[in-house]
């Protein structure tokens, strides 16, 4: 009874998830392990979930009641979270003083349409990492910054390295030139004069080989490492993957002598946030609030590695000595937190086109600018007038009846020739695959037909009948001659297709022949040597083509210079961008050829070629009268197959060029995808363009099918 | 037309020697039949005139000309396989006009060409037809006529006879021979069927491991073959060989066979040898008739066929076969006791190594 009676002792369970791993994960145990020690009677779960699938996770489990009580994320998408009901409001439960406990930068990313959302735990932002014996004073201005740059740069080495054509790096040089988010109804104003400026800001230190182009994070901590790069633009993250050989420092990036701003980098708050299904609001903000305090505060900072946001906590003496904990503390006034308008995820993709076309040289920026314009309100295009689903529904329930007619029909049937038995036998029997079939592909490929008769934002579906299809087919956003137009991305996949199933084709051909000589040494090792490719998974193999193709570091380039050749910037023109993938894929497909063809020829009688090098035959009629007509039979569905796959060889596309430039590489897959994944989720257009592929295909295997059956009856 | 000369023709693969040292010579259209069991290099040795496989060493000349380097394409030769090696997707037609098209002859000279061998083999009907619509006979009538049409200078026929049943094969057998007669092309033929090569030949060339044993018209091969081997391979049923001796006089000399058998051997012909060598008589079924001639022995099978029967007769050691005729015939059974006499005057004696020494004479 007096234990019931106690507040403090009320028997709880509240679950927890959060992304943390390594030392993060070790501090939240901790202080996980402090709270269940002071409140005893509670049931504390925690369940790491891995970054990347936490939102998916979130978005599918708390609707239908199995989320968390409370999770710990970024708060960048709290304004899609609360559209679609995900988040409980804190406002009733947390008041100004409580508010006023975090530094006071951190709470307002936290709001949504004047409401808070989640307490803070800590923040990220980028800032200035400089090898101290290279850099020893940190740079108060941008014009220092370059001169220390240049007095660095040369072959090989960098002034000044980051993902430079990530917007998210990017970010500072926008808002030094004046940037605003919102300032137009897109959070970006690509063609304001601050994005075009920062555009030709950068572009300069690039061509100026200040910048390393192209750079990947593993590229900037190895160039860092290796005393190749003097500074380096990052977050509290680089920290860990600095060599204990180097002596860094941390400082606040510089203001810009233009505009006399400071550049501010993008802030992005870690927040704890409570579900609006937790079981129990008060009890879950009771551990949130546990996990916000001081004393937690100060175990993630120092055990963790976290930026704080606890403002109690910077009056420690062991966080105001960590000179990297503050640093960042002392880049959080210049900062400009991240959106949490679900808009803002739109402005991604047009600024890293842009961004990227800036760098790529040959572009003025004003140009690049205009194109991320293009693709701005291409990607956001209008949501097509809703439609009445009546003369579809229709039209379904027509298909049905006729459907179920036919299916009477043939009962019927089978009942009067007195098939039934045998009949409900055979059903017994192929009744599992017969389910797993329609569970597996029958009701995916329903769905997604539906689909594309919908449009999708931010949750909501609208149904716009054939829109997306006339939108699509008439390639509204984009002449059909540009990239991201539907008849330009089938122009390229039909080209893709074709000199991809020629190449497997010939060189796997060729490399059978040379294997089906009977005088060949080491035969069966050259086999299995040649059939590797087709071993190794296709994302690794095509991250080392990328990897291969790499304009500064690139193995392909170093060999060019090597003979005196100009190095090729391969994912800066059409042409060498889909020579890239085409290399990667030739690669990848000539393998399966190969043994198609070995198996093939091993079935050719060697008396045909001797009957034939009597007749007079050289080795080429040979090849042409004799061993390509008999190849012909098992070709012509090893090609039809491969024209398939390669169609939709999404890995490769996706991986190597990713698109790239603008988009004038992708295929009508990976373009799907684009429109799916990472264009404001517009499922319904991106079904739309699945069902066009599927209409596509299914046209080429009746085709084919016909060429099939051709060349069977000649055989 | 082309005479077709091998000398000292050897072929091994790797450590086994296969062909050793063959020397032929085939006159322009003479048609030679190469024969011997399985493994015995005939198919070889063709192969290599073709230039489907190289000499390890000796000289191959077609026509005068040294051919050991050259091409199967640039030798000039038709060939037809054992297995036909039709183009499986190619039109009769264009199978027989392959060889042709590839010479880059003219389409109204193909035309007219494969016309006229389709007649010569009647396959005018079937021009259109690819060759897994034919009958046996029919896809071996097209491989003569994609050799024929070539009008090369040498025909080679690896067995192409093998693959068909009994009485189509006597058909082709035939025909073969009138087209011969008609094209007068030089022809090598290689069988393991020695009725074939029998009926077939100019000239037989006998090969055995390898090694040449005799070359004659057929019926020298059967009348005088060189050794036992010769003697074994040609003439069905085989010949019967009897162990035994020299005995008689150095000018009547006599031969004491298995039993009380005595024959005298004046009439061979040939240096025969001394008293009391150890000798091997060669007698052919139909040299053996029944009567009291010293052998004897029980019946152990009977091959019918009508007015005659091969009588299989234990005599001590050896199995004899004897060939009746009418009533003996008719009258012969399995486990009856056989006595037999051979005609004098007949047979062929064989050295203890193998060599024949004496040959009967006169033909019969």
């Amino acid at each position: 009874m007096m234990l019931l009676l106690a507040p403090a002792a009320r028997a709880q369970e509240v679950t927890l998830w959060h992304s943390y791993r390594g030392a993060e994960q070790q501090a939240l145990d901790t202080v996980l392990d402090d709270f269940r020690g002071a409140h005893p009677s509670w049931t504390v779960t925690a369940l790491a979930i891995p970054y990347e699938v936490m939102a998916s996770k979130l978005t599918t489990t708390i609707p239908r009641g199995n989320g968390p009580d409370l999770f710990i994320f970024a708060h960048e998408r709290i304004g899609g979270w609360v559209k679609s009901g995900l988040l409980a409001p804190l406002d009733e439960h947390v008041d100004e003083a409580e508010r006023a406990l975090f530094l006071p930068q951190t709470i307002p990313p936290l709001q949504f349409q004047d409401k808070l959302y989640g307490l803070p735990l800590a923040f990220k932002s980028t800032a200035l990492f400089r090898n101290t014996k290279l850099v020893p004073r940190a740079p108060a201005n941008s014009a220092e910054l370059v001169d220390i740059a240049r007095g660095f740069s040369r072959e090989g080495r960098f002034g000044l390295a980051y993902q430079s054509d990530s917007f998210y790096f990017h970010a500072p040089w926008f808002f030094g030139h004046g940037g605003e988010l919102f300032s137009t109804e897109a959070a970006i104003d690509y063609t304001g004069q601050p994005f075009v400026r920062s555009l030709a800001f950068i572009a300069r230190l690039q061509d100026e080989k200040l910048v390393p182009a192209e750079a990947t994070g593993a590229l900037v901590s190895s160039l860092f490492n290796s005393g190749k790069a003097a500074m380096v633009l990052s977050g509290p993250w680089f920290t860990g993957e600095i060599d204990p050989s180097i002596d860094f420092a941390v400082s606040p990036l510089p203001t810009l002598n233009e505009t006399g701003l400071p550049s501010s980098p993008f802030l992005t708050d870690e927040a704890v946030f409570v579900s609006s299904l937790a079981k129990d609001t008060t009890s879950a903000l009771d551990l949130a609030r546990h996990l916000a305090g001081r004393e937690s505060a100060l175990t993630r900072a120092i055990v963790g590695r976290q930026v704080v946001a606890n403002a109690a906590a910077w009056t420690d003496p062991r966080l105001r000595g960590d000179a990297v904990l503050s640093a960042f503390r002392a880049q959080l006034p210049t900062t400009v937190a991240m959106d949490n308008r679900p808009e803002m995820r739109d402005a991604w993709e047009p600024a890293q086109l842009g961004l990227k076309k800036a760098l790529r040289g040959g572009t003025a920026p004003a140009v690049a600018a205009a194109a991320a314009a293009a693709r701005y309100r291409a990607i956001t295009r209008p949501l097509p007038p809703k439609a009445s689903p009546q003369p579809y529904i229709l039209l379904a329930a027509v298909a049905l009846l006729a459907g179920l007619g036919l299916l009477l029909r043939w009962t019927t049937g089978v009942v009067r020739r007195g098939e039934a038995r045998s009949a409900v036998r055979s059903w017994t029997w192929a009744g599992p695959a017969t389910f797993a079939t329609l569970v597996l592909v029958f009701l995916p490929f329903l769905v997604g037909l539906v689909l594309a008769f919908f449009a999708h934002r931010q949750g909501d579906w609208t149904f716009v009948g054939m829109a997306n299809f006339i939108d699509i087919l008439l390639s509204r956003s984009y002449g059909p001659s540009q990239p991201m137009s539907f008849y330009f991305a089938l122009g390229v996949t039909l080209l893709w297709t074709v000199l991809n199933v020629a190449l497997h084709l010939g060189i796997g051909l060729a490399l059978a022949l040379i294997l089906n000589r009977a005088t060949l040494r080491l035969r069966p090792l050259y086999r299995v040597l040649l059939i590797l490719p087709w071993a190794v998974p296709n994302y690794i193999t095509a991250l080392i083509w990328k990897g291969l193709f790499h304009k500064q570091f690139g193995a392909i380039n170093g060999f060019l210079e090597l003979l005196g050749l100009e190095a090729v910037s391969w994912f800066s023109s059409f042409g060498t961008a889909f020579f890239a993938n085409l290399c990667t894929n030739v690669w990848l497909g000539f393998p399966f050829m190969m043994v198609i063809c070995m198996g093939a020829l091993q079935s050719i009688p060697t008396d045909l070629y001797e009957a034939a090098e009597i007749d007079g035959a050289s080795w080429f009629s040979k090849l042409r009268y004799v061993t390509l007509p008999l190849l012909r039979p098992a070709l012509i569905p090893a090609v039809l197959l491969g024209t398939v796959w390669t169609f939709n060889s999404f890995n490769i596309v996706y991986l190597v060029s990713g698109g790239e430039p603008d988009g004038a590489t992708e295929i009508l897959i990976s373009e799907a995808y684009k429109w799916a994944f990472t264009r404001r989720e517009q499922y319904g257009y991106a079904a739309a363009y699945a069902v066009l592929i599927f209409i596509i295909l299914l046209g080429w295997s009746a085709i084919s099918a016909r060429l099939a059956r051709q060349a069977e009856s000649n055989a | 037309m082309s005479s077709v000369e091998l000398i000292d023709v050897h072929k091994s693969y790797d450590e086994t020697e296969v062909v050793r040292g063959i020397s032929l010579r085939i006159e322009p259209g003479e048609l030679l039949v190469l024969v011997g069991p399985s493994g015995c290099g005939k198919s070889t040795t063709l192969r290599m005139i073709a230039g489907l496989e190289e000499l390890s060493s000796g000289e191959l000349r077609i026509g005068e000309q040294r051919m050991n380097d050259v091409s199967p394409r640039d030798r000039d030769i038709g060939m037809v396989f054992q297995s036909y090696a039709l183009y499986p997707h190619m039109s009769v037609f264009d199978n027989i006009a392959f060889g042709l098209t590839l010479r880059k002859v003219a389409r109204a000279e193909i035309e007219q060409r494969v016309g006229e061998v389709a007649q010569m083999l009647g396959l005018a009907e079937l021009l259109h037809r690819k060759p897994g619509k034919l009958s046996g006979g029919q896809r071996q009538r097209v491989a003569m006529g994609r050799a024929i049409a070539r009008r090369p200078k040498v025909f080679l026929f690896d067995e192409p006879l093998s693959n068909l049943d009994a009485a189509l094969r006597v058909q082709m057998r035939a025909e073969l021979q009138a087209l011969h007669a008609q094209l007068g092309t030089t022809m090598i033929y290689v069988t393991h069927d020695q009725v074939e090569a029998m009926t077939l030949a100019d000239r037989i060339a006998i090969l055995d491991g390898g090694i040449l044993q005799q070359v004659g018209p057929p019926l020298e091969l059967y009348q005088r073959p060189a050794n036992r081997f010769v003697a074994s391979f040609i003439g069905s049923p085989a010949m019967n060989f009897l162990e035994g001796r020299i005995g008689g006089t150095g000018d009547e000399p006599m031969f004491l066979g298995p039993g009380d058998l005595q024959l005298p051997l004046g009439h061979l012909d040939g240096e025969l040898s001394a008293v009391g060598d150890e000798v091997c008589l060669g007698l052919r079924p139909h040299d053996l008739s029944p009567g009291t001639g010293g052998l004897s022995g029980e019946v152990e099978a009977v091959e019918a066929m009508g007015w005659e029967a091969f009588a299989h007769v234990r005599v001590g050691e050896d199995l004899v076969i004897a060939r009746l005729e009418g009533s003996d015939a008719a009258a012969a059974s399995r486990g009856q006791t056989l006595h037999l006499q051979a005609q004098t005057g007949r047979g062929t004696l064989f050295a203890a190594d193998g060599k024949a020494i004496g040959h009967s004479g006169a033909s019969d």
